[in-house]
């Protein structure tokens, strides 16, 4: 996608700025998602980008700045406004519920649509047709799930509510290549049907070669952007920001 | 047979202990807070039932309400309300004290708790133990301190079967116990609150995502911990002997800990089954018969089953079976710190802005330089003349004093310096106390000789809690400590070998007056704080303040935890063990009700309000609860309850805007002034209320050549 | 220059593990150490290098529950060497740092440093031998000032065990209150050398995040230590301090005349600093060598890059 095409703008943030207590970890955030698109979010550790999307999900109240989600100003709302306004997110690391069955957490992923018993059940049948695995699965102790099942449970969590958006906080971390290609199948997949997505990723190369637009963030300011395709071209850009030489 | 009917007997009991069991497990399992307002919240719901119950009101002496506000002119005619109350059939009446109760839950999770979530676990401690005097104080003004006889709620009877006798008050409290921890149980398991309850019990982050509202679960956890506190106070008052007071129900507080901690505060069957063992065990043990000797006589006393749930609690802790603790929250740090819940400016900060304002600020910090030793003087004054020119009664009130300052100053080496949470000071101090009579009496030592003895005898049994110490943190070590200040009261102080050698000998002292104790006091009490105070500047304090802070860190850098951790122990039992040798020679008997567990969680509360991290904080202790309180108390206006609802109050305010108390208050108020502030206190006005840290660490931020700054320093000084 | 310094080093014969020991003697109390057996090291290891290395970690394997964080992890630092640690997230970098200073005792294994099996010895006694470190959040002491962090380490400096130090401080004994002087005046000087003197007073807490990374350095300085961990002492800062730290930590080396094991995700620093760089992925030592090396290793790369996915393979 180019620039111009890049228009019908779902996520659009200005000038966002976010610390914890005195560490200032965003300095001036500008960051967009048009409808449709997914979105790469890179850089190093502790660059920021989790803090991204804990401004965007409302977790954290940013310290000044604009985040317009759908045309509505959200900065500052709160979660449960934000997941109702079709914003999901799968969260890094630790983000399953452990002592939660899969289908537990699965109805968790519908705590705001819970009395809709009828879109919970869609929910359901959604997810387990995308993941037959967490089918077999559904009474299990998610903390004991190995790492590829524990993602695609925290996806299809997300799935649960049928998002507008959907953020990806480190798709591929720790997981062997084999499930990387299936996640990616299934995230482009997602996408398809019309769910814009951020992606955070470690993984450059992987980021690049799904989404349709990156942004490099560093140090809490994002450093360059541009289109998936011809970045994935520019190898020593990716070598600067990864293993930056000091020759 | 014998065996038979103990065993039953255990049950009935256990599952007195697993009702109270459950709402801790409850309130604990959604919001990791160790609920020890439990008893209260029950007893409060308990009192509206009896009240209003139309069976119980004939046998009440006392029929109205007595609503009154605090600190208000208790003559004043609009200051108070005594209607009386209404008689209600039994089911009414017990819909009224659930309601009543979940308001109650609802209003401390929505004016305190919620300010409390990610608190360090002395801050939920003292919160709810700030909630039960506070509720114990505001309930006692309504419905008056009088103890009642009510009826039982159903007409008892007793049964035999298999030739074991049990009443039906029994089986029906069992079966309500075991009816209640199925239904929560399936609660958690099959509905979506319950669901998210676990769920952001797991990861309030997580369930926070996923778009569930923590507070709102955190409200509905409190709301019904708070109903199931109102049926096991109402069920546990009528089984038992139907006495109504303010009391009985907080002796529960362990045997209900413990339960739960069976189910590893996340069971609610768990818990049952938890309270269940406890009983039984405790039931067999007594039944034991012991030949003649030592252990007979040890386990002949009325408090065996305390000693039995202290040991029950310890092996449990300690060794941390797999079945009880897998998915258990353990504690990391050591649940003793002094962050604030509220960012922007403090008060103290904004008065200091107000005092700058009017150009005072600096001659208060110039003048408070003499200011502090013309103060000092004063106290020092009072302290030595106030006895000489007064009746007996003030001396007996400063030696209080000097015995509040010493037991504060104990938990603050050894909680708020090292940060070993314990609950247990009272033991040392009242093994101090039994010291002082067996040393003044049987060895007929002279007093100054006594009294430092009392402190060595302190310095074991604290090592001794100390070891378990080693492996517990936080709320386990709370837990394991509170099982020893209570096996210590009940078992250990009404050993006969202890109570029939009771009195405390003067000797030269003169025996009918108590001045020439009082001095003997303050002056080893003088010492004791010189010494902390000399102690506070050296490598031992700072390897304290380490572990408090950092355990890792603290190893990093050469800290033997294990030397230090038992170190603190030794020392906080050493200066409590003084205090009490100091308590037996004021008053003259020693009694294990002077040294009772729920004294020695309020003094937990009365270091954090004065100061837990700092030894001012101990100074102040007296002050705040000793002198205040007897100089106020014949002026003071409002209800008879009108401090305890105050300090109760105060405990959980300063747990969520003041950790480091009013010591950390003063001394912030009057540190000495930095033109950084000024900065702070403008940007706080110009774009809301920004944290003051925030402001001055951008301030710092426009200053980049830190490193390279400190890089050249290095290079020019290289030696 | 890093490159003549450490070949230099290479060839020169090492002293054997005991004199070494000993005859650094800083830590009074490890006279008696016993030197391992030769038995207890790696037969491989042992044939490569007959002398054992200043510091060294051989084969060492770690699982929680069932994952393998560390898998086999073998790599060794010369004296006055800085050896860089990196990895994409999840390598078990830090978790390496953790067994190496006691937090975690691992399954499989032995540290040798100086001679002595680290493993052996208990976590706050491997700071009396000469280890020290820093954590990754800078935490420091919460409740502290910047002067009592930097004082509390120095707590090897004044000798004389707890109970002595409870009795003689207590009392106020002349000898206590010399030696706390001694400390006072020794954390301050370090303070005013780091340029921290208007920070002295202030609690940790109220400190950003540079100024707390220094005050960590700070400790480190008062420390002494020989072998000096840093874990990512650039994280939290920013971006133009980072520029400055690498001369900071060069800086800080010469002081102490310590070696330097540094986990960093700032590229330019670790590469900028570091006589050589071992890189981890996945629990494993994936290389080892100088950072231009390091940089050009494919498979450091791919575990940095990640591999790319092929579309085509993908979508059919």
């Amino acid at each position: 996608m180019t620039a111009s095409e890049r228009d019908d703008l779902l996520l659009d943030i200005r000038g966002l700025r976010a610390s914890y207590g005195a560490v200032e970890v965003l300095r001036s955030i500008d960051f967009t998602v048009a409808r449709g698109e997914i979105v790469a979010l890179l850089g190093t550790n502790g660059a920021g980008k989790s803090t991204i999307l804990r401004c965007i999900s409302g977790l954290l109240r940013p310290d000044s700045g604009v985040i317009s989600f759908d045309g509505r100003d959200v900065a500052g709302i709160t979660t449960e406004e934000t997941v109702q306004l079709g914003i999901t997110q799968v969260p890094g690391g630790r983000g399953l519920l452990p002592n939660l069955t899969v289908e537990e957490n699965l109805r968790m992923g519908a705590y705001p649509i819970r009395k809709d018993k009828k879109a919970v059940k869609a929910g359901y049948e959604r997810v387990y047709e995308t993941f037959p695995r967490l089918s077999e699965r559904r009474r299990q102790l998610a903390g004991l799930m190995s790492g590829g099942e524990a993602q695609m449970l925290a996806i299809g969590r997300a799935l649960m509510l049928q998002p507008k958006m959907m953020m990806i906080d480190e798709l591929s971390l720790g997981l062997a290549p084999l499930i990387v290609q299936q996640l990616v199948q299934i995230v482009r997949d997602i996408n398809a049907s019309g769910v814009s997505m951020i992606l955070v990723e470690q993984s450059a190369n992987l980021a690049l070669s799904i989404t349709d637009h990156a942004y490099f963030i560093e140090k809490g300011q994002i450093r360059f952007d541009g289109s998936s395709k011809e970045l994935l071209e520019r190898d020593d850009l990716l070598r600067s920001v990864f293993l930056a030489a000091a020759h | 047979m014998y065996w038979a009917e103990l065993l039953v007997a255990g049950l009935f009991v256990g599952a007195v202990y697993a009702l109270y069991g459950l709402g801790i497990t409850m309130v604990y399992k959604a919001t990791r807070v160790p609920n020890f307002a439990h008893g209260a919240i029950g007893t409060v719901g308990a009192f509206v039932f009896y009240k209003t119950w139309k069976a119980s009101q004939p046998r009440l002496q006392i029929k109205h309400l007595h609503f009154q506000i605090p600190f208000a002119d208790s003559k004043a005619w609009w200051s108070h309300w005594d209607p009386t109350t209404p008689r209600l059939p039994l089911l009414l009446s017990l819909v009224l004290a659930l309601a009543v109760s979940v308001v109650l839950g609802i209003l401390i999770e929505r004016l305190f708790m919620r300010y409390l979530v990610g608190a360090p676990t002395i801050g939920l401690i003292v919160a709810t133990v700030g909630l039960f005097i506070l509720i114990t104080g505001l309930a006692i003004d309504f419905f008056n301190q009088q103890s009642e006889t009510v009826p039982p709620i159903i007409r008892e009877q007793r049964y035999t079967a298999l030739g074991v006798h049990f009443f039906n008050s029994d089986v029906l409290v069992a079966v309500i116990a075991l009816a209640l921890a199925l239904a929560l149980g399936a609660f958690f398991r099959f509905t979506s609150l319950g669901i998210a309850i676990r769920a952001t019990a797991d990861s309030r982050e997580t369930a926070r995502l996923l778009g569930i509202n923590a507070n709102r679960v955190a409200q509905f956890s409190w709301a019904v911990g708070s109903a199931l506190a109102t049926l096991s106070a109402i069920l546990i008052i009528s089984r038992g002997n139907g006495s109504l007071d303010f009391t009985s129900l907080t002796l529960l507080i362990l045997p209900g800990f413990a339960a739960a901690m069976f189910g590893g505060f996340i069971s609610l069957v768990g818990t049952f089954v938890g309270g269940l063992t406890l009983g039984v065990a405790e039931a067999l043990f007594v039944g034991i018969r012991w030949p003649d000797g030592f252990f007979r006589e040890i386990f002949s006393s009325a408090g065996v089953p305390q000693f039995v749930s202290f040991m029950v609690v310890i092996i449990v802790l300690m060794t941390r079976p797999k079945f009880i603790f897998k998915g258990v929250r353990v504690d990391e740090d050591s649940g003793v710190g002094f962050g604030r819940a509220s960012s922007g400016l403090q008060p103290e900060d904004r008065l200091r802005r107000a005092l700058d304002r009017r150009g005072a600020l600096m001659l208060l910090l110039k003048d408070w330089t003499t200011g502090r030793f013309a103060l000092a003087g004063m106290v020092a004054v009072a302290a030595l003349a106030v006895p000489i020119f007064t009746v007996s009664y003030w001396s007996t009130v400063l030696g209080a004093a000097v015995f509040y300052a010493l037991i504060a100053l104990s938990i603050v080496v050894l909680t708020g310096w090292t940060g070993q949470i314990s609950l247990a000071a009272l033991a040392f101090a009242g093994a101090g106390a039994f010291g002082s009579a067996l040393l003044s009496t049987q060895a007929h030592l002279p007093p100054f000789v006594v009294l430092p003895l009392c402190g060595l005898i302190g310095v074991p049994l604290a090592v001794l809690i100390g070891v378990p110490a080693l492996r517990l943190r936080g709320f386990f070590l709370a837990l394991a400590t509170l099982a020893f200040m209570v096996a210590c009261e009940s078992w250990l102080f009404t050993q006969p070998g202890l109570t029939t050698r009771n009195d405390v000998d003067r000797m030269f002292l003169r025996v009918d007056l108590s001045q020439p104790s009082y001095y003997l006091s303050l002056g080893f009490a003088l010492l004791v704080f010189l010494g902390v105070r000399n102690l506070g500047k050296t490598k031992v304090a700072r390897a304290f303040h380490a572990i408090r802070d950092s355990e890792n860190t603290a190893v990093s850098m050469g800290i033997d935890p294990v030397k230090y951790k038992l170190l603190a122990f030794a020392l906080s039992g050493f200066i409590a063990g003084i205090a009490g040798g100091s308590f037996g020679y004021m008053n003259l008997k020693v009694v294990s009700g002077s040294f009772t567990f729920f004294f020695s969680l309020t003094f937990i509360t009365f270091a954090v309000i004065a100061g837990l991290g700092l030894q001012a904080g101990a100074f102040l202790v007296p002050i705040l609860f000793v002198i205040v309180p007897t100089l106020t108390a014949r002026t003071t206006t409002g209800t008879n309850q009108s401090l305890f609802i105050l300090s109760g109050y105060l405990a959980v305010r300063a747990t969520i805007d003041y950790p480091n108390g009013v010591a950390a208050f003063w001394s912030r108020l009057l540190r000495p002034f930095s033109p950084s502030e000024r900065v702070a206190w403008t940007t706080d006005e110009a774009a809301g209320a920004p944290a003051p840290e925030a402001a001055l660490a951008s301030a710092e931020a426009d200053e980049p050549e830190l490193f390279a700054h400190a890089a050249e320093e290095l290079e020019t000084t290289h030696a | 220059m890093p490159n003549e310094r450490r070949s230099r080093r290479r060839d020169a014969p090492l002293k054997a593990p005991t004199t070494d020991a000993s005859d650094d003697g800083n830590s009074s109390a490890d006279a008696g150490e016993p030197a391992p057996t030769a038995a207890r090291v790696p037969v491989e290891a042992n044939a490569a290098r007959p002398e054992r290395p200043y510091f060294e970690v051989a084969a060492v394997s770690l699982r929680f529950g069932g994952l393998q964080v560390l898998d086999d992890v073998h790599f060794h630092v010369q004296k006055g060497e800085i050896v860089g640690l990196i990895g994409p997230n999840g390598a078990g970098k830090t978790t390496l740092f953790d067994v190496i200073s006691g937090f975690h005792q691992p399954n499989a294994g032995h540290i040798y440093f100086k001679g002595v099996d680290l493993v052996d010895e208990r976590p706050y006694r491997r700071a009396w031998l000469g280890l020290g470190r820093t954590f990754q959040t800078a935490r420091l002491f919460q409740n502290e000032t910047v002067l009592d962090a930097v004082k509390t380490a120095c707590h090897r400096r004044i000798s004389g065990g707890a109970v002595k130090g409870l009795v003689t401080g207590m009392l106020g004994t002349a000898g206590s209150i010399k030696a706390e002087l001694e400390v006072d005046r020794r954390a301050r000087d370090i303070i005013d050398r780091l340029g921290l003197g208007d920070y002295a007073p202030k609690m940790c807490s109220e400190l950003s995040y540079g100024t707390l990374r220094l005050t960590e350095l700070a400790t480190m300085l008062a420390m002494e230590p020989e072998l000096v961990l840093l874990d990512e002492p650039s994280s939290g800062i920013a971006q133009r301090e980072t520029e400055a730290l690498g001369p900071l930590l060069l800086e800080l080396r010469e002081e102490l005349g310590a070696t330097f094991l540094l986990i960093e995700h700032d590229m330019p620093l670790i590469m900028g600093i570091s006589d050589r760089i071992v890189a981890l992925a996945a629990g494993h030592v994936l290389a080892e060598g100088a950072p231009e090396q390091i940089q050009d290793n494919a498979e450091v790369v791919e575990a940095y890059l990640g591999g790319r996915v092929d579309l085509e393979e993908v979508v059919a």
